[in-house]
């Protein structure tokens, strides 16, 4: 059961950025409402099958890597629809899509099993901080979507390409402000999934702050995103110098949880 | 502040160096790049281990490359000095930064919101006007009305020929970000605190025995002023599997020959007792002489006995002349494939024990009873249930003692109180004048906001639409 909802919600997603991707280069009204609705689908699938196997583990399905791509690109999903309530730009999907099916793919092809839960995350902490820390990290995610919107439109701003996806893309002002925005809701759920990361450590490991590579790494995430809160309001660096840090900081981010999990030798791997 | 240099005072300059945004960009940027050295180079390693993994990419220099390192502080960095430094450098940045730039924020919180004169009231960068078919005085209501409904106070002023209603939301929330910075250097106090007046160490105890000091990593004792004993250490594991459910340690506190805390710890729930934290951190096997196998003893009859023997000791079966004596002991027995037994593991994953059986002196059965397994308990005269062979695990405890943690704490929640009022909350102010035009209402709203500058300007123009209706 799980496991065929779990290849359902794939299969829309896949569906889904099949459609966002020719939605680049030839899109429509109807076909932009067609992507929404199929990534509604699979986004409703994918929820019931974390939910169903929230109940068969017990506990937020997120201690393993199949568990934890999967929930990651769940909230991208969340955050991408956030977005679209409020700003209706449909041709986003295009660029947040492929990163969600790039996460659902990586979960697919991972080991599936319900593992029971090791002794350190029996806690009341793993929903919380796990939750607060992937709701941060999709926002950046998105924003890093963003990033890569605002770099396209500017280039074809400058090369006078003032036709086709220029039209369909928001203005540089609004992709800004999204940017903006979602910078604004990653950096204080980043900065209190780090805490409640502290305040976990301290009752499991005995102290809450050891400088491991996952601490060290998800600092760093957090320096790199208070630069750009940083720069933008006192030295006005927005737009473009915003959108490239915010890729780099999602390139941090994804380093910060495959990377740090498969080489690095840290004390938070529960693979 | 002048912005001719040689007008500086050198207090002036210092100042200036530690205010700039620019020296905060260069710290997070050096922090954060320095940090992920120390993430790759593995901290406090042997160095025979950091030599083998340096030579994959240096080769024959990587000697010289980890002496280097070594000298730099690389290996042990997040103890270094100029790590130290570099977190000293960044705290007074975040000081002086917000000390130069305080004043100012606090004129503005301090100041509530003022009628505007016309030519303030121009240049506001939010302007919108609407006409309304009815008087002033009767818009008036209306204006205050909408108002109230999306969380503002308005207060009125009539000037001559028109009506000026102000209001403003989240004057305070100007201070979040200073907040945060505040937050940051608590925490920073906190750890500096921890670091001075505390202290890290561990402590094995087989179970039985007790101490009253623990050790730092070069085996330097602390005394705890207090004695600390384990009464019994146990894992459980997850039903037919050596995946670990548990690690529990059951430990008193002895303070002045008397037992004043008794408390089953396991790895999230830790013991408390005058500033020192007891941790579930590890734990080991070493199995001696006087460990005791306790074994609950019934006989076929019912009768039951609780017992406890060492190795190659002998119980009786209550009611009987069977005696039972331990011959044999595996701390993970385990079969392979051609139903040979074997010892698997070197913890106590899996425990049994042989018990040979006589009837007057001679050998009548020997069957290996699994403390895990109940299934192997029941013998030919009674049952053995295998309770534990106790005074053989020592739990690994690690103690700390950390003043500083309180104060962490404090700056975390103002970090979040802070951050919510930086990201979540703005400071925005309205103003609009009614004004009386051939029996219709011109009504101007001027507007300005610190944050959200859109979504503001949206909640302006649904404002209007509920005062025109």
């Amino acid at each position: 059961m799980g496991t065929i909802l779990f290849e359902l919600a794939l299969t829309f997603y896949f569906t889904a950025t099949i459609i966002s991707v020719v939605e680049v280069f030839k899109g429509s009204k109807e076909s932009s409402r067609l992507m929404l609705i199929i990534t509604g689908i699979g986004f409703l699938i994918h929820s019931s099958s974390i939910i169903y196997r929230y109940f068969a583990a017990g506990h937020l399905p997120i201690t393993s890597m199949h568990e934890a791509s999967s929930f990651f690109a769940w909230c991208v999903v969340l955050i991408f629809f956030l977005l679209e309530y409020k700003y209706k730009i449909g041709i986003m999907g295009s660029f947040i899509l492929p990163v969600v099916f790039v996460l659902m793919l990586s979960s697919s092809v991972l080991p599936r099993g319900i593992h029971p839960l090791s002794p350190v995350l029996q806690s009341y902490w793993l929903g919380i901080h796990t939750f607060l820390a992937f709701l941060g990290n999709a926002s950046f995610a998105v924003a890093f979507g963003v990033g890569i919107m605002y770099l396209l439109q500017e280039h074809y701003l400058k090369s006078k390409h003032l036709h086709g996806l220029f039209k369909r893309l928001p203005s540089l002002q609004i992709l800004d402000e999204i940017n903006y925005k979602l910078i604004s809701l990653g950096f204080p759920l980043l900065t209190l999934a780090i805490i409640t990361g502290a305040l976990w450590a301290e009752s499991a490991w005995g102290s809450y702050w050891r400088w491991d590579p996952k601490e060290v790494w998800s600092l760093t995430t957090w320096f790199i995103y208070a630069l750009v809160l940083h720069v933008r309001l006192t030295a006005g660096w927005r737009g473009r110098k915003a959108a490239i840090l915010s890729i780099i900081g999602f390139s941090v981010i994804l380093f910060t949880f495959f990377g740090v999990n498969l080489l690095l030798k840290s004390l938070h791997s529960f693979v | 502040m002048s912005d001719n240099k040689r007008n500086q005072s050198i207090v002036d300059r210092i100042w200036n160096f530690f205010s700039s945004i620019t020296l905060a960009v260069v710290v997070f940027t050096v922090i954060s790049l320095t940090s992920i050295v120390g993430t790759i180079i593995e901290q406090q390693a042997e160095p025979e281990r950091s030599i083998k993994l340096l030579s994959k990419m240096f080769g024959d220099a990587a000697p010289g490359v980890y002496k280097v390192l070594d000298a730099l502080g690389f290996t042990n960095m997040y103890h270094s000095w100029w790590f130290f430094a570099l977190l000293f450098i960044f705290a007074a940045n975040l000081v002086i930064c917000s000390l130069d730039r305080l004043p100012k924020i606090w004129k503005l919180v301090k100041e509530p919101i003022k009628p505007l004169n016309p030519e303030q009231f121009n240049v506001m960068p939010i302007k919108r006007e609407a006409q309304l078919k009815a008087g002033p005085d009767e818009v008036k209501g209306t204006v205050e009305a909408a108002l109230k409904k999306i969380g503002y106070r308005p207060l009125t002023r009539r000037e001559d020929g028109s009506i000026q209603i102000y209001a403003e939301k989240g004057r305070h929330s100007r201070l979040g970000v200073y907040i945060v910075h505040f937050s940051i250097l608590v925490i920073l106090i906190g750890a500096v605190i921890g670091m001075l007046f505390g202290f890290n160490g561990s402590l094995n105890l087989l179970e039985g025995t007790t101490s009253s000091a623990a050790y730092q990593g070069n085996g330097t004792a602390y005394p705890l002023g207090f004695e600390i004993r384990c009464d019994d250490f146990e894992v459980s594991f997850y039903d037919n599997s050596d995946a670990p459910k548990a690690y529990k340690s059951w430990l008193t506190i002895i303070d002045n020959g008397k037992e004043v805390i008794k408390k089953e710890i396991d790895v999230n729930n830790p013991l408390k007792y005058k500033g020192i934290t007891f941790y579930q951190a590890s734990y080991g096997f070493s199995p001696n002489k006087d460990s005791l196998f306790r074994f609950a003893v019934m006989s076929n009859a019912g009768v039951v006995q609780n017992i406890q023997i060492k190795f190659g000791e002998s119980f009786e079966i209550p009611g009987t002349k069977i005696v039972g004596k331990v011959a044999g002991f595996s701390p993970a027995l385990g079969q392979d494939e051609t139903g040979r037994l074997f010892t698997y593991a070197e913890m106590m994953n899996n425990p049994a024990a042989l018990v040979e059986f006589t009837e007057g002196g001679k050998l009548k059965y020997k069957q290996w009873i699994l403390k895990r397994y109940p299934q192997t308990w029941k013998v030919q005269d009674g049952t053995v249930e295998f309770k534990d062979l106790w005074g053989a695990q020592y739990t690994g405890l690690q103690v700390r003692k950390d003043p500083g943690v309180w104060i962490v704490y404090l700056g975390s929640i103002l970090m979040a109180l802070g951050l919510f009022a930086a990201f979540f909350m703005s400071h925005s102010r309205v103003w609009i004048k009614l004004s009386d035009e051939k029996k219709t209402a011109k009504v101007s709203v001027a507007a300005s906001t610190n944050k959200n500058k859109i979504s503001f300007e949206q909640k302006i123009d649904k404002f209007i639409k509920t005062v025109t209706g």
